[in-house]
């Protein structure tokens, strides 16, 4: 049985691969994959510089990062979803995404993103998802019902809109709003190596979090009494995770805005196509998370060229039906 | 009973419950490497006295309790939850199913207090795993998701998974729901047979004579009668308790009771 996982997981991963490859082709300016194949295997020192300055520096760093955020929504979705155990939740729900987006536009509104080195919005974003998490956290208390937790997601999250929202109304130049507009679609333009590494680590520590824990995630879906008479602290680990999906939500929004969806429907394909235990769903989460990613990336980026469609659009007009149709269907009797 | 046999212990145990006595100081044994039933009609405090017993419920944490819950002598409360895990396992009444994970995968988290941190469960651990399915008699639903399965073939799977835990003591919370006739007599075969102490709810009444050393019963929160269960499983006791009449009669040194 576990063989089958292994399989998935080596197919999902060659298929990670020649989308990545791929991806490298698709922008304003399509360049052939024979072009691009050329490029990768020369090390992206072909006879076109301007070929290569444009897979090397603009779309590499772009598909990497798309294929790590993409990961890494993921597999916050599958955390925040054992923990809440609600297949509805993910770090959107739980209000991370409200925190960051307010702290976001309201660094770009009152011009704070000009200062702090150019990275106000970054740590504008960063501070308000923290805020929005350490809210839920507390607000829930140490009452484990998964209920109150995503109701009290959902309450930060309004409080926090509404702060988007005015911050939007109140100001006062047209340029303002369209990039605080921009920025809360999600959207990956301006993706640079810099960000890169950050991403990286931030990955590694969630995948790394979720292996050492993968029994007792799985524990905790038997709620928290059972769990407890396993013997489980099920609110210690219950705080680590949420801790932990809200750090790495963060990083990913507060980098590529608010890309919508990803975490809910990846964690449910996963579910699908592999194991429910979480030692297999971690690696098909992550390697369909990043797939997931790289697809949506690429398409965004060609669809209506050379304009681009900001990422979140995209998502959400996939991954919006999925919602509903899990509703439709969880909730039908 | 004589105080070496005795495992666990409750004295004065009460629960108040927004001014209704759901417990109302009960004192009650439980001998090691005796079956003890818990009996009494809906309502009476049996679950509510199994949730102190298994920790669900502890003196002084939860609102309204007072007594002490005792196992050799010391507080109940005061082992770490692993330590419980490794001697206690509990069977509740209603329990949780993680419809996609397959029904191997649910009996192995019975081995969970004993796995190592970080570590994955050992081969020792699948073995113990297979016995108690096998016990169980669910071995041939291992591969099968738990989503798929009927009320009684989850119920045995819960009890592999309770076996599973491999435990010196077990608490089962009305074990036989669900099951037909050949299983509940299979389950209480199989806890006559194994060397553990064993607290169990327990409806039937004729599974109560047959299969237990001890039976404590309840009425409104009080324990109404202790003792041998050839003692309490008496017509004018019952009569009391469940408030409808009740034939007794042995043969071959076996209890039958009719209502």
């Amino acid at each position: 049985m576990r063989k089958s996982v292994f399989g998935i997981a080596a197919i999902l991963l060659v298929l990670l691969c020649i989308t990545l490859l791929l991806s490298l082709g698709a922008g304003s300016v399509m360049i052939p994959s024979d072009v691009v194949w050329q490029q990768v295997v020369n090390g992206f020192e072909g006879e076109n510089a301007q070929v290569s300055r444009i897979l090397f520096d603009i779309r590499l760093p772009r598909s990497l990062f798309a294929a790590m955020a993409g990961a890494s929504l993921g597999l916050t979705g599958l955390l925040m979803q054992t923990i809440s155990q609600n297949d509805l939740a993910d770090p959107y729900i739980l209000g991370v995404s409200s925190g960051a987006g307010a702290g976001a536009v309201i660094c770009i509104v009152t011009g704070l993103s000009t200062m702090l080195l150019g990275y106000g919005v970054y740590i504008g974003a960063f501070v308000g998802a923290a805020l929005a998490t350490a809210s839920v956290l507390l607000l829930s208390g140490r009452n484990d019902n998964p209920l109150r937790l995503v109701l009290m997601g959902i309450g930060v999250s309004a409080i926090f809109s509404a702060l988007t929202m005015f911050a939007i109304y109140a100001a006062k130049d047209e340029a303002q709003v369209r990039s605080a507009m921009f920025w809360l679609l999600g959207s990956l333009t301006g993706i640079q190596w810099k960000v890169v590494p950050v991403m990286m680590i931030s990955l590694a520590v969630l995948m790394l979090f979720c292996w050492l824990y993968r029994h007792e995630l799985d524990i905790m879906l038997l709620g928290s009494e059972e769990a407890r008479s396993l013997g489980m602290s099920y609110q210690r680990l219950q705080r680590m995770s949420v801790i932990m999906a809200s750090v790495s939500a963060a990083v990913v929004t507060s980098i590529a805005g608010v890309i919508g969806f990803v975490g809910l429907i990846v964690p449910h394909m996963a579910r699908r196509i592999g194991r429910p235990d979480h030692a297999s769903m971690l690696w098909v989460t992550v390697l369909l998370g990043a797939l997931v990613m790289v697809v949506a990336d690429a398409l965004a980026r060609s669809l209506f060229r050379p304009e681009e469609l900001p990422i979140g659009i995209l998502t959400s007009f996939l991954g919006a039906p999925v919602f509903l149709w899990i509703i439709w269907r969880q909730y039908a009797r | 009973m004589h105080d070496k046999d005795m495992l666990l212990e409750t004295r004065n145990l009460s629960l108040n419950i927004g001014g209704k006595n759901v417990l109302c100081e009960v004192s009650a044994h439980f001998a090691e490497n005796q079956i003890t039933a818990i009996i009494g009609p809906n309502g009476s405090g049996k679950s509510t006295l199994l949730s102190f017993l298994t920790r669900k419920r502890v003196v002084g944490e939860t609102g309204g309790t007072a007594g002490e819950v005792l196992f050799r002598g010391n507080p109940l409360a005061d082992m770490s939850s692993q330590s419980f895990a490794r001697l206690a396992a509990v069977l509740p009444q209603f329990h949780h199913t993680i419809l996609d994970f397959y029904v191997e995968d649910i009996v192995l988290m019975g081995r969970f207090p004993f796995k190592e941190k970080f570590q994955d469960y050992t081969n020792e651990d699948r073995e113990k795993v297979r016995i108690a399915m096998e016990k169980a008699g669910v071995s041939h639903l291992a591969l099968r998701k738990a989503g798929g399965l009927s009320g009684g073939e989850l119920q045995r799977v819960m009890i592999a998974r309770t076996l599973a835990q491999d435990t010196d003591l077990l608490f089962l919370d009305e074990p036989t729901n669900h099951l037909d006739v050949k299983h509940k007599l299979a389950l209480m075969h199989l806890l006559r047979g194994c060397d553990k102490t064993v607290v169990a709810v327990l409806h039937d009444l004729s599974l109560v004579a047959q299969y237990t050393d001890y039976v404590v019963a309840m009425k409104d929160g009080k324990v109404y009668a202790k003792g041998k269960t050839e003692e309490v499983l008496k017509p004018d006791i019952l009569e009391e308790i469940f408030e409808v009449p009740f034939l007794r009669f042995e043969q071959d040194g076996k209890i039958y009771l009719n209502y």
